[in-house]
């Protein structure tokens, strides 16, 4: 090891050991605890008997495929959606550009929960928006509330900030050379755009793909509050059993698996687009 | 004096100086911390509970706020050393803590408001001997039936008209975590030709309902009434009253099987250093007064024979003759099954109430 090398580490420590301490070992003792027998199961621990119950009633494996679908379905919509506003926002300068990245921050300063009551009043039927046309018989009750698609459209919402300022990030990253270049060799806007702007954003369409798919998957506020306990995801199911029948290792199982899939959907986002960004 | 930086600094030094001489007072204090719900029982404590507490003990009294899963979750995590003295709970929560070995029993002699409160209202019985409480039941709630009265033409009597056509898919329901879920069951069973002991028409017969909502707090649903989304809904009667204040578009009834009488506890949380201040704490929340005041404040019903309650506030909450039309369920039975049973709603019931 080169000197600069171990200096590297050296300055890597402290957070290292700071990650070890505060998320490493209550993982470590969390998953443990999974391993453990509880009120509902019994048998010599540790062994995997959790995790088996959790995925061999076909109940639990809808609440994991609800999970995996509602993050899937949030992540397809948010990115193109975040991408077309991430491309108008690199058009806008100075003063207007600010503003909108503040107008698209001010949701996150605001808060999930006050976000997601809002959502409550306006996906309900009689709500502001569908209220008056349920009443003219426009359309017929769409019953959004206790629904995947009310929770998706609250979702698409709170992780659409996130998605907007790393796409962002990423396409203020090409040089306009670049551009210029392809202009200068006879490339129309699309063609511009395909063969240079989208390789280019790929890195970040990854990332931002990444965080917004482990934001949907975890977040609690919105299945919580909009899905509710008709349509349990892990992280509410999590809640259930830690709140209501005191069965912390179950509890761990869930979020144990939930971990897990998470780990298993970040490989295969990065092996689906990363196989289009060239070195 | 005008305010300047020098002047500022020397205020602030004299209230350092100030604070480094009173610290020897405050660390002799003591302080009782109560681990309960926030909103109304917070205020209630504050108002009518603290001021005595602290001219009786001369001790402080500080908080500990959450729900009660998440608080129990707290004793069951820091038994070493626990985040609280004392512990609100329903009497279920009680039967659990005792088990779990987080709470513990206070002594008879040190709360003698026991004495004079009602029967119906002990309803934990591990703990209880001729020396020991298993903790004080200092109110009593009770789960109802409320209705949009606009919405509503024929009228709500019985638990049965949860099952009426017109409220299916306008109906805001116990969600299968509620503390009282276990009490449906075993409501739903005994509709069906079942029992306690012959549970399973119960589970049958609450799968037919087609709830829109399930809920576990008033707040879950409350918008969804205002809306016109829910016409029918199981709650506390003291939600419903707050909410009946705060003009929601609700009536309820004591459906004529009977409520589900809910007793609250206060109890003694195993391991703590004021086990004597605890109990004082304890009796202070069986005091007649006491419990009339939260009374008028919270609409939640008094457990204390001697509590006095003025005609306006009686018939707002669960209190004197409204007691014959509750029904009180065994905690331990609840404690003992509730693993299971919402076990079994979650894969048995909810699966059907999902497919509308």
């Amino acid at each position: 090891m080169t000197g600069a090398r171990g200096v590297q580490w050296l300055l890597l420590l402290p957070s290292l050991l700071l990650l070890a301490l505060l998320l490493g070992l209550p993982l470590a003792a969390m998953l443990a605890n999974s391993l453990q027998p509880n009120v509902l199961l019994s048998f010599t621990g540790p062994a995997l008997d959790n995790y088996g119950y959790l995925l061999s009633r076909s109940y639990y494996l809808q609440v994991i495929l609800r999970t995996l679908r509602m993050a899937a379905v949030t992540t397809l919509v948010t990115i193109p959606l975040g991408y077309i506003a991430a491309m108008l926002l690199r058009r806008l300068s100075g003063r207007a550009g600010n503003l909108a990245i503040m107008g698209l921050t001010f949701p996150i300063l605001a808060g999930p929960l006050t976000v997601v009551l809002g959502w409550m009043a306006l996906l309900a039927n009689g709500g502001p928006f569908l209220g008056p046309l349920v009443a003219a018989g426009l359309i017929g009750p769409p019953n959004l509330l206790g629904s995947e698609t009310g929770v998706v459209i609250s979702l698409v919402q709170f992780v659409l900030p996130f998605a907007v300022l790393t796409l962002y990030t990423g396409l203020r990253q090409i040089q306009p050379q670049l551009h210029e270049a392809a202009r200068s060799l006879g490339a129309g806007s699309l063609s511009g755009f395909l063969h240079v702007t989208l390789p280019l954003s790929l890195p970040s369409a990854l990332s931002a793909s990444i965080i917004v798919f482990s934001l949907a998957a975890s977040s609690f506020i919105s299945p919580h509050y909009l899905g509710g306990a008709g349509q349990l995801t892990l992280t509410t199911l999590v809640t259930q059993f830690i709140m209501a029948t005191f069965n912390a290792e179950l509890a761990a199982a869930a979020a144990g698996l939930l971990l897990l899939l998470m780990l298993a959907a970040v490989i295969g986002i990065t092996a689906a687009i990363g196989r289009f960004i060239r070195p | 004096m005008p305010l300047t930086r020098r002047s500022t600094l020397q205020a602030l030094s004299a209230l350092g100086a100030a604070g480094l001489v009173a610290r020897p007072a405050l660390a002799q204090s003591r302080t009782l911390t109560v681990s309960t719900w926030g909103g109304v029982t917070e205020e209630g404590l504050k108002a009518y509970v603290q001021p005595e507490f602290e001219r009786l003990t001369g001790a402080r009294l500080a908080y500990d706020i959450g729900g009660q899963g998440a608080r129990y979750n707290k004793l069951l995590a820091q038994r070493a050393n626990p985040p609280a003295d004392v512990f609100f709970s329903a009497d279920e929560a009680v039967v659990a803590g005792h088990k779990a070995g987080v709470l513990t029993t206070a002594s008879r002699k040190n709360v003698p408001n026991i004495a004079d409160i009602e029967d119906w209202a002990l309803t934990v019985k591990a703990g209880t001997t001729a020396e020991t409480i298993p903790g004080a039941p200092y109110t009593l709630i009770a789960y109802v039936l409320g209705y949009n009265p606009e919405k509503v033409k024929a009228p709500v009597t019985s638990w049965a008209d949860l099952w009426r056509p017109e409220f299916q898919g306008k109906l805001a329901f116990t969600s299968p975590v509620h503390s009282v879920m276990p009490a449906f069951v075993i409501m739903a069973a005994e509709m069906a030709g079942g029992s306690i002991d012959d549970i399973d028409p119960g589970f049958r017969k609450l799968a037919e309902l087609k709830p829109s909502k399930l809920t576990v707090f008033w707040t879950d649903w409350a918008p969804l009434a205002k809306s016109g989304d829910v016409t029918m809904a199981t709650e506390f009667d003291y939600y419903f009253e707050t909410m009946k204040d705060q003009k929601y578009p609700i009536e309820y009834v004591i459906p004529k099987e009977k409520g589900i009488g809910v007793p609250e506890y206060v109890s003694v949380v195993k391991g703590t250093r004021n086990q004597e201040l605890a109990e004082a704490f304890l009796n202070l929340m069986l005091d007649p007064k006491v419990q009339a005041s939260f009374a008028a404040s919270t609409y939640s019903g008094t457990t204390s024979r001697r509590a006095e309650l003025p005609d306006s506030v009686r018939s707002r909450c669960a209190c004197g003759a409204r007691v014959d039309q509750l029904r009180f369920f065994d905690p331990e039975m609840f404690a003992t099954r509730r693993a299971l049973w919402t076990e079994r709603m979650n894969l048995e019931v909810v699966p059907s109430w999902q497919a509308r």
